[in-house]
């Protein structure tokens, strides 16, 4: 059996209370290349921020900062 | 309840620029008009639409922060303003959360302590220059203050 190391909530090692959906560049590591929100087993984070950081880049969607879909990969 | 808001909106500046500074007026006095007092605005400026809204790829955003009694409806009153207004693209209000508030202080604390530091680090080529300048201007100085006393 492969071990996979543990992942950790980033936003908890930074101290972050809460996550910023002015600041697109850092919701844009937690989307996959079509756009949609990374789930918590493999982004690492905890529920409290991974709820949150939903909340951020839904706002961020809306005033069109981040995209709903896209296609091209980063 | 006396609450804490922020509205964020997208003007389109496609057919005249100055379009953004006669919505963001008309809202400012709506707020205002409603008994609401506005605690912070900022304009992000012109920017990119990450998809296209209503045809058009650029929009000037503009935020405005706001405290007002719940009572008093404003972000419903903001909303139809936003609806009836054609040059608005997208809009936004919501309540700020505390742990927002205790965030921002936190980021304020850590930039104050990183102007610190680089303050602290300049300072020793900021002395040097004080001490260069005097030296030239000490030769100047009495001829300078001879003028003023022959005047």
């Amino acid at each position: 059996m492969l071990q996979r190391k543990k992942r950790t909530c980033r936003f908890c090692e930074a101290g972050d209370l809460f996550i910023d959906f002015r600041d697109e560049k850092r919701l844009v590591r937690f989307l996959s290349e079509q756009g949609k929100i990374v789930p918590r087993r493999t982004s690492g984070n905890c529920n409290q921020h991974q709820r949150q950081l939903a909340q951020a880049i839904k706002r961020a969607r809306h005033l069109a900062l981040i995209p709903y879909v896209s296609d091209i990969p980063r | 309840m006396e609450r804490l808001y922020n509205t964020i909106f997208i003007v389109d500046i496609s057919q005249n620029p100055d379009e953004s500074e006669t919505v963001t007026s008309r809202i400012q006095q709506l707020i205002e008009d409603y008994g609401g007092i506005i605690k912070k605005m900022n304009r992000w400026g012109k920017r990119r639409l990450t998809y296209p809204i209503m045809k058009k790829s650029h929009g000037f955003y503009v935020e405005i922060e706001f405290t007002a009694n719940s009572r008093l409806n404003i972000p419903t009153t903001l909303e139809g303003e936003y609806r009836i207004n054609d040059r608005v693209l997208r809009h936004m209000t919501y309540i700020v959360d505390k742990k927002e508030l205790i965030q921002r202080e936190k980021n304020a604390g850590k930039i104050k302590r990183a102007e610190a530091i680089t303050n602290a680090a300049r300072s020793p080529v900021v002395e040097s220059r004080e001490n260069i300048q005097p030296a030239s201007e000490l030769p100047i100085d009495p001829e300078k203050d001879n003028q003023s006393v022959k005047e």
